[in-house]
């Protein structure tokens, strides 16, 4: 992919302008209020969702499986974060053409422990919790509600601080937490592992400074786990992973002080580099660490390496740490707020040292790409527009092109997943799968898109008799 | 005369004293549930803040687990405020094994089936009061992490 010299803009004058231009999220009502809303306390019993429009095509067959907290308080107490809330695992199963459609939460310690008396008890990100709750380790606050993965066959709901949870991807219901290795239990397991086209499932796990990388077979057994030391703390929430590196993005949104609730003890450092830690896939010792101007991000798109070296990943990337400090707290007491949007930018690194942002002028979240392409160059990230939560979005970074579908005032769009055509094998060969919450219908609605016509609309929607809450990540599992 | 006068006082004394401190001693029996049936349990008994802030123990016992369930008697201990720390030894390596970020991997208690919040119980939830004849303690060994 060659990009122009007026497309590679400086990384300290892009990031300068991401921080001066971002435009703000205006949330004038609280339409997501109704996604954080505690679902029902048995889940959702399968059943049909009704086809509103379009005809899904045959050759569609699988499941989308979406995580997301679900429950978030009692009478007399709540979580104080939007990421505190109970993992609540839902399930779209499309087939012949048909939909349906089952939810259950994930049966967790927290969960049960806070469900028997009827409080939350322990603490979390945002939530300060009970002074006496009994904490034997990460796992006692695990709240398994950030992604979701198929590994074997089982199915993970996972949460960056702890184990993942294991599921059966068929009834939902809670195999339980059983460590990766004995001699590891307990250890954190991001909720964005990085999975090869082979199988390969790599990820890491944060703690204070230092940092486990896991690599795991396709059937979730340990290859390797080594502990390495990185440059500084931060908040890693997601990575990246191309053929031949691991990318580590280290904010300067730093955890420098114990207390609770856990978001209380980061502290913004804007006059720090946006540093990004580079391994080696083969030889972690080597390694090297490029500096981009200060930025936040949760999630980044996925990496690949140019032949003559660099590495570009995509980012979506804010000028500060504002949400995560403020309005995912804001949404729990259901008020209003503002905060910076995230700019799709891509990260490039130069095989000499320097590196640069190249920006796209679009703005959203939950970067989605071909996940056949998984460490590969591709053209493609789609993105759900933070500042009109109506819109998904599809970027083109080869032509610049922009592709997007707006639902309506009344919708707030969710990630919506890459699923190959069988036998396809051209990047837009693809339906992007995805759902939205109509908080006009108060009913969750699935969507089908053709990945070479976004703009056209989806080709097949979907309407479950209901409101599931908002969730965070998919995965899809074909039938 | 005085040597037999103080004779007499002592073993005055010493009848006198003898039977009190029989009664006035009491036994401890922690009672363990919730066990695997393997390894074994290395509990560890203080008299005080202090000595349970610093692990300066008052005596301690290593004790071989093959059922669910497990016991151990403290004979003649005087009355006050004790506290127990345990960990359940599973793979008998003699030590409590901690995953590379110093988590432990092995399974721990309390008395008073006391937790901690990032750490060990405090003194304040783990003492007990131990009086005068027979006392019986239990502490269930939660799952390991």
């Amino acid at each position: 992919m060659s990009l122009s010299r007026r497309q590679l803009l400086s990384g300290f004058a892009a990031a300068s302008v991401i921080a001066a231009a971002g435009p703000a999220l205006a949330t004038e009502t609280p339409r997501w209020s109704p996604g954080l809303d505690n679902a029902p306390v048995d889940g959702f019993a399968e059943a049909g969702m009704r086809l509103l429009s379009g005809r899904a095509p045959r050759a569609l067959a699988g499941e989308h499986y979406r995580n997301g907290p679900g429950w978030f308080r009692y009478a007399d107490s709540a979580t104080g974060h939007w990421f505190d809330g109970d993992g609540f695992v839902q399930r779209f199963a499309i087939e012949d053409g048909r939909a349906r459609h089952s939810g259950k939460f994930v049966d967790t310690p927290k969960r049960r422990l806070e469900q028997r008396e009827q409080r939350i008890v322990m603490p979390g990100f945002g939530t300060r919790g009970d002074r006496n709750a009994a904490i034997e380790g990460p796992d006692s606050m695990n709240a398994a509600n950030t992604s979701v993965m198929i590994v074997g066959d089982e199915l993970w709901a996972l949460w960056e601080g702890g184990s993942p949870t294991r599921m059966d991807p068929r009834s939902l219901a809670t195999l339980g937490v059983r460590p990766l290795r004995a001699d590891l239990a307990s250890m954190p397991f991001t909720a964005h592992p990085k999975v090869e086209p082979n199988g390969r499932i790599w990820n890491l796990g944060i703690y204070g400074d230092r940092c486990i990388v896991w690599r795991l077979s396709p059937n979730g057994a340990v290859e390797d786990a080594q502990i390495i030391q990185l440059p500084t703390r931060s908040y890693v929430h997601d990575w990246a992973v191309s053929e031949r590196h691991l990318i580590i993005p280290l904010q300067p949104w730093i955890h420098d002080r114990m207390t609770a609730p856990m978001v209380d003890g980061f502290t913004w450092h804007g006059d720090q580099p946006f540093r990004v830690l580079v391994l080696d896939k083969n030889d972690y010792s080597n390694r090297r660490v490029y500096e981009l101007p200060a930025m936040f991000f949760f999630h980044t798109g996925d990496a690949w390496e140019d032949a003559d070296g660099a590495i570009r990943f995509d980012l979506c990337a804010s000028a500060n740490a504002d949400f995560v400090t403020h309005q995912a707290r804001s949404m729990i007491t259901q008020e209003t707020g503002q905060t910076p949007s995230a700019e799709l930018v891509l990260a490039v690194l130069h095989a000499d040292g320097r590196a640069e942002l190249q920006r796209s002028g679009r703005y959203g979240e939950f970067p989605q790409t071909d996940r056949r392409r998984q460490g590969r160059a591709r053209d493609l990230v789609s993105i759900v527009d933070d500042r009109a939560v109506s819109r998904l979005g599809l970027m083109n970074w080869r032509t610049g092109a922009y592709a997007e579908h707006d639902f309506g005032a009344d919708q707030m769009v969710q990630e919506h997943l890459f699923v190959t055509k069988p036998g396809r094998t051209n990047e837009r060969d693809a339906w992007l799968v995805g759902v939205t919450l109509n908080a006009r219908e108060q009913a969750t609605e699935l969507h089908v898109f053709d990945a070479a016509g976004v703009g056209d609309g989806p080709i097949a929607t979907w309407r479950s008799p209901y409101r599931a809450p908002l969730g965070f990540h998919s995965t899809w599992k074909d039938a | 005369m005085l040597r037999t006068a103080l004779i007499a006082l002592v073993l005055a004394a010493g009848c006198a004293t003898a039977p009190a401190q029989a009664d006035e001693t009491a036994t401890v029996t922690v009672q363990l549930t919730g066990l695997q049936p393997q390894g074994s349990v290395m509990m560890q008994v203080f008299n005080s803040a202090e000595g349970y802030g610093s692990g300066d123990q008052l005596t301690a016992r290593q004790i071989p687990i093959t059922a669910a369930s497990a016991s151990v008697s403290f004979e003649n201990v005087p009355p006050g405020q004790y506290a127990i720390r345990l960990f359940h030894d599973v793979n008998g390596n003699g030590q409590l094994d901690t995953n590379p970020f110093g988590i432990p991997t092995e399974p721990f208690a309390f008395s008073n089936n006391a937790r901690g919040r990032f750490g060990p119980a405090s003194w304040e939830d783990a003492v007990f009061t131990v009086t005068a004849g027979a006392n019986v303690h239990q502490i269930t060994i939660p799952g390991s992490n």
